[in-house]
């Protein structure tokens, strides 16, 4: 079945980036949006639930990470699964992110076969 | 400058090659492109050697380390370098980069400052991920600040480096299929490796002072080997000599138990064969007694339907009971899609049908309901429970479900498949070579996240046929018993099911008893 995708970054580049890489990993997505920021994300979360949300966790206004947290506040996301994106991979981080509510994390530079054994998982 | 290289020196140098080489695999994965990448000899520079490498615009990340490294140092590309990587990764033809490199105006470069950075982003993603493995003692590194343009008229105050100063810079050059090969590199400022420093110094005294220690004992030490070396093997010899008579006399029992136990068992055969002769003449003629019954029954059934209403059949036996039951409930369930990974079918057969597998007889009851089977003993957790939390819970009850609530009220429930399906798949042993912190963390996730919920329940007075067909339909192997308050009474896995058919006992509960589920792996 076909699943619905959110990218969130700051970086219209990485937006586009994360995007292609998720087109050459294979997998189906009927549906892909993109949020500049964790507020717009939020906006767009509230108006439709989506399946997987790919999130950065440096990004200005709202982080990752404190966006992780609003989303698991809102009761249509309950099953929304989140993986983050991120340069930064310190245990520390990735484990403060998973204990607020991520489902996985994936390091930059990512290829696509990277997406494949984190979001497939999730596709059915 | 190589020869007072210290410990953490070369190694930074030795995985700066690494995490270079780690990028271009990356990046090549990525928007597959061919890229190589080959190291120049390391050389000390200032400020002013710089400036003539890198003459024209350049790209500078400052990346701020923490830990076996600490304080700022700097990855540079050169133009061409910045002009090929943006233009490759923002997926420009190639004819459009060569014009780009051909022209390298600072226009060219200012509508590409968003992919410059997010070069530099992966860039130092991959120096973090190979510095992570290879260094002991990395923190993490993390970018802090890009700038494209020309930094060499104010080093200090564009790129944090001062113009007096003298620093490690190890140069690479980097190919992209035809595209001209460009220079990068990485620049330590000496100040990074300061406190790893002062801590070698240290931890080199210190060695020293035990190494001379240790030759003082290295003599007393010698002695006493001599004299342990002696020992063992005259009790190896003990050993092996008790051993040996220990089997021998094992071997000879062993083989007088099969004499006779294979003997027994002849005589067994025997005795069956004659018993199942016997009692197949005897079905047989229940079998002729039975039909003549129905006969009569049958011709007696249009003047006494009335009465049997208003009685129960007592002369009926439980069995045909049961059978009746039995095909009530089979009928919707054929209807039914079954789903997969739930109770097999055969198994609703084996409970709906009096008969059992060859060679047994199982006398449960379809009458047989919930709170018969259940256990009362039920594993709680909480939904801010960690996966590893959880995990360790269910080891220690030696269950292959938790149910999530308080208070007796369910908000969800967990089995170890959802667990087996929300960890990384590296945290197997068999993959533990290939483990990393990302792969570790999945342990941290929330059960909240993972749980099944609304959970489907039963009801203490919920028969053995429809529990059946619940978990055919939906898969599930578990279902929480409920009473009228919604307050969880017990639970009915399939190990409580398979228990009550082999135990050839409906009537009894097997709670308390604890079911054997599959270990995680």
């Amino acid at each position: 079945m076909a699943k619905t995708l959110l990218i969130v970054d700051d970086s219209a580049t990485m937006r586009k980036i994360v995007m292609r890489t998720v087109k050459m990993s294979g997998l189906d997505f009927d549906k892909t949006e993109e949020a500049g920021n964790g507020v717009e994300a939020l906006e767009k979360l509230v108006a439709g639930p989506v399946d997987i949300m790919l999130c950065d966790v440096n990004m200005p206004e709202m982080s990752g990470t404190e966006l992780v947290k609003e989303v698991r506040k809102l009761p249509d996301c309950e099953s929304t699964k989140i993986i983050m994106v991120s340069t930064e991979s310190s245990q520390e981080l990735i484990d403060g992110v998973m204990a607020d509510g991520a489902n996985g994390f994936i390091t930059k530079p990512f290829t696509p076969e990277k997406f494949q054994e984190k979001l497939s998982p999730f596709m059915n | 400058m190589a020869t007072s290289l210290t410990g953490v020196q070369s190694q930074a140098i030795g995985l700066s090659k690494d995490a270079f080489d780690v990028f271009c695999h990356d990046i090549s994965g990525m928007f597959g492109v061919g890229m190589e990448c080959k190291q120049q000899e390391n050389t000390a520079e200032t400020v002013s050697s710089l400036t003539e490498r890198f003459k024209k615009l350049a790209a500078v990340n400052s990346v701020k380390a923490e830990g076996a490294m600490d304080g700022t140092f700097q990855l540079i590309f050169d133009q061409e370098g910045l002009l090929i990587l943006s233009g490759i990764i923002v997926m420009l033809p190639s004819t459009n980069i060569l014009q780009r490199i051909k022209r390298g105006t600072v226009t060219d470069i200012d509508g590409m400052t968003d992919a410059i950075k997010e070069v530099g982003n992966m860039l130092v993603g991959s120096w973090d991920k190979v510095f992570r493995e290879g260094l002991e003692k990395h923190g993490h590194f993390v970018q802090t600040d890009t700038f494209i343009g020309n930094p060499w008229d104010d080093p200090q105050e564009k790129i944090g480096l001062g113009e007096d100063g003298e620093f490690l810079f190890i140069p690479y050059q980097i190919t992209i299929d035809s595209y001209p090969a460009f220079n990068c590199g990485v620049i330590f400022p000496g100040a990074v490796f300061d406190k790893t420093q002062t801590e070698e110094k240290i931890r080199a005294e210190v060695r020293a002072k035990l190494e001379a220690e240790a030759a003082e004992k290295a003599g007393l030490e010698a002695e006493e080997k001599t004299e342990a070396e002696e020992k063992p093997d005259l009790e190896a010899e003990m050993k092996a000599a008790i051993e040996a008579e220990e089997r021998a006399r094992i071997e000879a029992e062993m083989k007088a138990e099969a004499e006779a136990k294979m003997k027994a068992e002849a005589e067994t055969e025997t005795k069956s064969k004659a018993l199942a002769e016997r009692k197949a003449e005897t079905e047989k003629k229940a079998e002729a007694e039975a039909e003549a019954a129905t006969d009569i029954k049958a011709d007696d059934a249009g003047t006494t339907a009335s009465e049997d209403a208003a009685e129960p059949q007592q002369s009926e036996t439980p069995e045909s009971t049961e059978g009746t039951e039995a095909a009530e409930d089979a009928e919707p369930a054929e209807d039914a899609e079954p789903a997969a990974g739930a109770v097999s079918e055969t198994i609703q057969k084996m409970v709906e049908s009096p008969a059992g597998l060859p060679g047994e007889h199982f006398q449960i009851s379809l009458a047989t309901c919930a709170k018969d089977i259940m256990q009362t003993d039920v594993l709680w957790g909480n939904a801010d429970d960690s996966v590893q939390q959880a995990t360790e819970k269910m080891q220690q009850a030696d269950v292959g479900h938790m149910l999530v609530g308080t208070e007796g009220l369910l908000d969800g429930i967990v089995s170890r498949s959802d667990i087996a399906s929300a960890v990384s798949v590296y945290l197997k042993p068999m993959f533990a070579k290939w483990r990393r912190p990302t792969d570790d963390a999945t342990l941290q996730i929330r059960i909240k996240w993972i749980m099944t919920r609304p959970v489907q329940t039963i009801k203490p007075d919920t028969s053995l046929a429809e529990i059946l067909k619940n978990m055919r339909q939906s898969g599930v192997r578990c279902l929480p018993v409920v009473d009228q308050q919604d307050k969880v009474v017990g639970s009915v896995t399939v190990f409580d099911i398979f228990a009550a058919l082999l135990s050839g006992d409906s009537g009894t509960s097997t709670a308390g008893k604890t079911p054997q589920a599959p270990p995680l792996e």
